[in-house]
C-alpha cells in the first residue's frame, strides 16, 4: 500500500467512523420521535413509595433528608413493575457515603429472573450533587429494579426518579470528552490492524510478481 | 508569576534534556526521565542539607547553562571511526523524536488543562501528608521534616515527590496544589517517554498503541468497578501509583536504553549511568514501595552480571570487573539512598510511634521476616493472626477483584502471558533471553513483595489493620501498574523488528483496544481528570474560603485551637493545611472537646489531657482553659460547635459564643497575654 493509499485509508476510516456516530445517533433520535408520537414513550415522574423494596427500611428524617432509607444488606434493591417502553431513567440519590456503585436491572418478557447481562451502568453521574442517570436505548420492560449501593448501613435518600425524560434533539448530537477519545483512537488503531495485514498481502504479491 | 514558574520550571527541564541529548548523545525520549529524576534527587539533597532556596536557584542557573552550551556550543570535529564523529552525532543527537514529542505535548496540555481549572487536594492523605507537606516545603523554603507543624508525628516520607512538587513551583508566588498534580503528570509523562524511546516515527503502529496503553495503565488496574465518583489517578498527590510506575519506569528505561544501545553497537550505551540516577530517584518515592524498588535494581544487577554488556566484549579481567562492579552498583545505589534518608530521619529524631498509623514499632522488619520463615516451614508454630494473614492474602490474590478484568490472578496471569508471547515470538534472540529473565525475577520479586505484605500483616501492622487486609488493593496494585508497564514495554520492543502482522504487533494493538475499551465502558469522563464535575471540591473550596478570611484576621503570633465539634480528623488536617504558614495546635487532631461526663466513648470525644508536667487534667471551663494557655493558643478558631462546647466553654468567651452558635465560622482572639478570655474578631 503507498504512502498515498494510507493516507486516505486512515481519513476514510475517521469519516466512516464519524458517519456512523451521527448514523447511529440519528436512528436513535428517529425511533424516538415515532415512539413519542405515537404515545408510547410517555415522561413518567416515580416516588420511592412507588417501589416495593428489599433489604431497606426507612428511618426518622436525618439531617436534611425527608425520606431517607437506610441498607440493612450489601444487595439492597428497589423494585417496580410495569410494561414500559423505556428510553431513560434518572433519579437523585443522596447518601452519607459516595456510593460509587450504583445500577440498574430490568427484565423483558420472557425473563424469568433480573441477570447481569440486563444491567445497566449510569451513563451520567453525578453523585457529588446525587445525580443518575441510566440510557435504554428504547426498550420494552416488564420490570425495573434500583440496586443503590452495595454497602449495608448506609443512609440515602432517593428523590426525582423519572422515566422517558424528553431528550433535546441536539442533546442525541452532544459529543463528551469520552466520544472525542474514542473518535480520535479507535479509527487509527483499527488502521494499524489493517496496514498490519495488508502488508503480509502486498509482500506475497510482490514475491509472486517477481517469480 | 502565577503560571511562569511553572514555565520556568519545565522548561529548565528541558533544557537538562536537551543538554543530555546533545552532550551525553542519550536518546532524547530518554532524556525527560533523566532529567526529571536528577530533579528530584537533587531537590532532596538540598532539602537534606537545608538549603532548598540557595539550591533551587543554582538548579536553575546550572540546567539552563547547560542547555545553553549544549545549544550553542558546537562538537569538536573527531576524527572518522570515532564513536562521537559528527555523523555518528547526528544521529544520537537527534532532539526530536515520537517519545521526546509526546513527553513536551503531553506536559504541556496538562499543564494548560490544570491551570485553567485549577484543582485543589481533597483526599484525607493529600491533607494529612501529601498535600501539606508539600505546602510547608513552597511556604517555608524547608524540607517538611523540620518545618513547623501541628501534627503529633515527624513525617518521615521519602522526598521525592515532595521535591518535585516544590521544584515546580520553585519561582511561584504562593502555594498552588495544581502544580503539585501537574509535577506528578510529567513524573508519568517522561515514563511513557522512555517507553516509546526505542521507536522511530516510521514505527508508528507500535508507538502509538504502547503509548496508549501506558496512559491507560493506571485506570486499567485501580479501576474495578464502574465508578460514579471522581478517580484521580492524575490528579493526585499520592505516592503509590507514581512509585508503582516508577519500578516500571525503571526498568523501561534501563531496557529501553540498551535496546537502543545495541542498535547502535555499543557496548556500553549512551547514558548507561543514567540508570543509576534513575534507580535511586525510584526508591525515593514512597518508602513502603521500597521493596519494589529493589526489585527492580535487583533484575538490572542480575541483567547486568549475566548478559554483560553484549557478544563482541572480550572477557578480560577489566571487563568482568566492570560487569561485576557496574551490577553491584546498581544494586546498592537505592539502597545507600534509603540507609541515608533512614540516617537523616534517625538523626532528626527518635522513630515514633505514630498514635494514628498502621504500624506497631515493637518488631523490625528484619525479626518480622525470621519470624514469617519459621512459621511458614513450622506450621505447629504459626500463630492464629498469622496463620489470618497468610490464608486471607492467598485468598484475595485468587478472590478478590482488583480491577477491570479481575483478581490479582488474572492481572498475573495476563502480566506472564504477554511476558510469555514476547520469548516465544520475538526475533531478537538477547531480548528474548532479557524478557525471560525479567519475567522470573519479576515473578520472584512478586512473591517477595507478597511474603512481605503478608508478613506486614501478620506481625507490623495493627491487628485491627490486619483483620479487613485493610489498604490490600493500594498495596498490591503498586507491584501490578509497574509489573505490566515492564510487560508492555519488552513486548513493544520485541515487535518492533519483526515482519507484518506478526503475534507482537497484533498483541500490542490487540492489548491497546481491549484497554481503551474496558477503560472507556468503566471510567466516565466525568469521573476522571478528562471532565471531573466542578462540584469534586465544593466542600473543600468552601473550606478554603473560610480559612482565608480567617487568616486575614490574625495579627499576632501564637497558635491556633480548633473547634469542630463534629469532626472525625478530616476538617483538623483540612485547616492545618489551609492555614499554612499559621500554626493550629495539635487541637487534639481534630473531633469534640468538652467535659468527662458528657464522653460518650468515641475516639473523637476528647475529655481529658496530659499537662506539660505529665500531669492529667480533665477538660472542663478550667481545664480548657489552662490546656490552652499552656499551649499558646492565642485564637480560637470555631469552625462548627455544639451544646456541650457551649454548655462547658461559653464562659471563656467575651460574648457567650454567641457569634458562633448560628453556624457561622468565627475566630476569636485572646485579649491579653494575662487573660484566659477570648474575644471575636472579624471573619465574615
Amino acid at each position: 500500500m503507498t504512502r498515498k493509499n494510507r493516507k486516505k485509508l486512515l481519513a476514510g476510516l475517521y469519516i466512516l467512523f464519524i458517519m456512523c456516530f451521527v448514523l447511529y445517533n440519528c436512528i436513535n433520535l428517529i425511533k424516538d420521535k415515532k415512539h413519542i408520537s405515537d404515545g408510547l414513550l410517555t415522561e413518567i415522574t416515580l416516588e420511592k413509595n412507588d417501589f416495593s423494596t428489599d433489604g431497606i427500611v426507612d428511618r426518622e428524617t436525618w439531617q436534611d433528608y425527608t425520606d431517607p432509607f437506610v441498607s440493612q444488606s450489601p444487595d439492597p434493591q428497589l423494585f417496580y413493575d410495569a410494561n414500559l417502553l423505556v428510553n431513560n431513567v434518572s433519579f437523585s440519590l443522596r447518601s452519607n457515603i459516595l456510593l460509587g456503585d450504583t445500577v440498574i436491572y430490568y427484565k423483558e418478557h420472557g425473563d424469568a429472573e433480573y441477570s447481569n447481562e440486563k444491567r445497566l451502568l449510569p451513563t451520567y453521574t453525578d453523585p457529588l450533587n446525587g445525580y443518575y442517570e441510566f440510557s435504554f436505548n428504547t426498550k420494552e420492560i416488564t420490570s425495573l429494579r434500583i440496586d443503590p449501593t452495595t454497602q449495608a448501613g448506609c443512609i440515602m435518600e432517593i428523590t426525582d426518579i423519572k422515566i422517558n425524560t424528553p431528550k433535546q434533539t441536539l442533546s442525541y448530537f452532544t459529543v463528551d470528552a469520552q466520544t472525542v477519545l474514542l473518535l480520535a483512537i479507535t479509527p487509527f488503531i483499527l488502521f494499524c490492524f489493517v496496514t498490519e495485514f495488508s502488508d503480509i498481502y502486498i509482500k506475497k504479491e510482490r514475491k509472486k510478481g517477481s517469480m | 508569576m502565577q503560571y511562569l514558574d511553572v514555565a520556568i520550571s519545565f522548561l529548565s527541564l528541558i533544557s537538562l534534556c536537551v543538554f543530555f541529548t546533545k552532550k551525553l548523545h542519550i536518546n532524547s525520549a530518554l532524556t525527560p526521565l533523566l532529567a526529571v529524576s536528577a530533579t528530584m534527587l537533587y531537590f532532596s539533597v538540598a532539602g537534606v542539607i537545608d538549603q532548598l532556596l540557595i539550591g533551587g536557584y543554582l538548579f536553575f542557573i546550572i540546567s539552563f547553562a547547560l542547555g545553553g552550551y549544549a545549544l550553542f556550543v558546537k562538537p569538536k570535529k573527531l576524527a572518522t571511526g570515532d564513536i562521537n564523529t559528527l555523523n555518528d552525532g547526528k544521529k544520537q543527537d537527534r532532539l526530536i523524536t515520537p517519545g521526546f514529542l509526546f513527553f513536551i505535548i503531553s506536559c504541556v496540555v496538562i499543564g494548560v488543562y490544570f491551570a485553567v481549572r485549577q484543582p485543589i487536594f481533597a483526599e484525607w492523605d493529600e491533607l494529612s501528608l501529601w498535600g501539606s507537606a508539600s505546602k510547608l516545603m513552597k511556604l517555608e523554603n524547608e524540607m517538611y521534616t523540620t518545618a513547623e507543624i501541628s501534627w503529633w508525628w515527624i513525617p518521615t516520607q521519602l522526598p521525592g515527590m515532595f521535591s518535585l512538587g516544590y521544584f515546580m513551583q520553585f519561582f511561584g508566588e504562593v502555594f498552588a496544589p495544581w502544580k503539585v498534580f501537574l509535577a506528578y503528570d510529567v513524573l508519568y509523562m517522561a515514563m511513557f517517554s522512555a517507553a516509546v524511546s526505542v521507536f522511530d516515527f516510521k514505527k508508528y503502529k507500535i508507538f502509538v498503541p504502547t503509548a496508549l496503553i501506558c496512559l491507560l495503565i493506571p485506570y486499567f488496574l485501580i479501576v474495578y468497578t464502574r465508578i460514579v465518583y471522581p478517580s484521580n489517578i492524575y490528579m493526585s498527590s499520592y505516592g503509590d501509583i507514581p512509585s508503582g510506575m516508577m519500578f516500571g519506569a525503571v526498568l523501561v528505561w534501563y531496557f529501553s536504553m540498551r535496546t537502543i544501545g545495541k542498535d547502535q553497537n555499543k557496548t556500553v550505551p549512551y547514558g548507561f549511568f543514567g540508570i543509576f540516577i534513575v534507580l535511586m530517584a525510584g526508591i525515593t518515592i514512597k518508602d513502603n514501595a521500597a521493596p519494589i524498588h529493589l526489585v527492580a535494581a535487583g533484575i538490572i544487577c542480575m541483567d547486568i552480571l549475566i548478559l554483560g554488556f553484549g557478544e563482541k566484549q572480550k572477557r578480560t579481567l577489566k571487563n568482568i570487573s566492570f560487569r561485576v562492579s557496574t551490577g553491584i552498583m546498581a544494586l546498592l545505589a537505592p539502597i545507600l539512598v534509603y540507609v541515608g534518608w533512614l540516617k537523616y530521619i534517625g538523626n532528626l529524631a527518635a522513630l515514633q510511634a505514630a498514635d494514628g498509623g498502621v504500624g506497631e514499632t515493637n518488631i523490625s522488619i528484619g525479626e518480622a521476616v525470621i519470624k514469617g520463615f519459621t512459621m511458614l516451614f513450622s506450621p505447629s508454630t504459626r500463630s492464629d493472626r498469622f496463620n489470618q494473614a497468610y490464608y486471607d492474602m492467598l485468598d484475595a490474590f485468587v478472590n478478590v477483584k482488583l480491577c477491570i478484568i479481575g483478581s490479582g490472578l488474572i492481572i498475573t496471569l495476563l502480566i506472564l502471558f504477554i511476558f510469555a508471547i514476547t520469548i516465544i515470538f520475538t526475533k531478537d534472540k538477547l531480548h528474548k533471553k532479557r524478557t525471560g529473565l525479567v519475567m522470573l525475577l519479576s515473578t520472584g520479586g512478586f512473591i517477595g513483595y507478597y511474603w512481605v505484605l503478608i508478613i506486614s500483616y501478620a506481625f507490623i501492622f495493627r491487628e485491627a489493620v490486619a483483620e479487613g487486609l485493610a489498604s490490600y488493593n493500594r498495596y498490591i496494585q503498586t507491584y501490578y501498574v509497574g509489573w505490566l508497564f515492564i510487560a508492555v514495554v519488552m513486548l513493544a520492543i520485541g515487535a518492533r523488528k519483526t515482519k507484518p502482522a506478526c503475534v507482537l504487533k497484533v498483541a500490542i494493538l490487540g492489548l491497546s483496544v481491549l484497554v481503551l475499551l474496558s477503560v472507556s465502558r468503566y471510567v466516565r469522563p466525568q469521573m476522571s481528570v478528562l471532565a471531573y464535575p466542578e462540584s469534586t471540591f465544593n466542600s473543600w473550596r468552601e473550606l478554603e474560603e473560610n480559612a482565608n478570611e480567617a487568616k486575614e484576621q490574625i495579627e499576632n503570633d501564637g497558635k491556633i485551637f480548633l473547634v469542630s465539634q463534629n469532626d472525625n480528623g478530616l476538617r483538623y488536617f483540612t485547616y492545618v493545611y489551609e492555614f499554612l504558614p499559621y500554626q493550629f495546635d495539635h487541637s487534639f487532631g481534630g473531633g469534640r472537646t468538652g467535659p468527662p461526663e458528657m464522653n460518650n466513648e468515641s475516639a473523637y470525644y476528647h475529655y481529658s489531657f496530659t499537662t506539660k508536667d505529665g500531669e492529667t487534667k480533665e477538660l472542663d471551663t478550667e481545664g480548657f482553659a489552662f490546656y490552652l494557655k499552656e499551649n499558646d493558643c492565642k485564637y480560637i478558631f470555631i469552625d462548627d460547635i455544639d451544646d456541650i462546647f457551649i454548655n462547658e466553654y461559653a464562659s471563656l468567651f467575651t460574648d457567650n459564643l454567641q457569634g458562633a452558635v448560628d453556624g457561622t465560622v468565627q475566630m476569636y482572639e485572646r485579649t491579653s497575654d494575662t487573660s484566659s478570655m477570648y474575644a471575636p474578631v472579624e471573619v465574615q
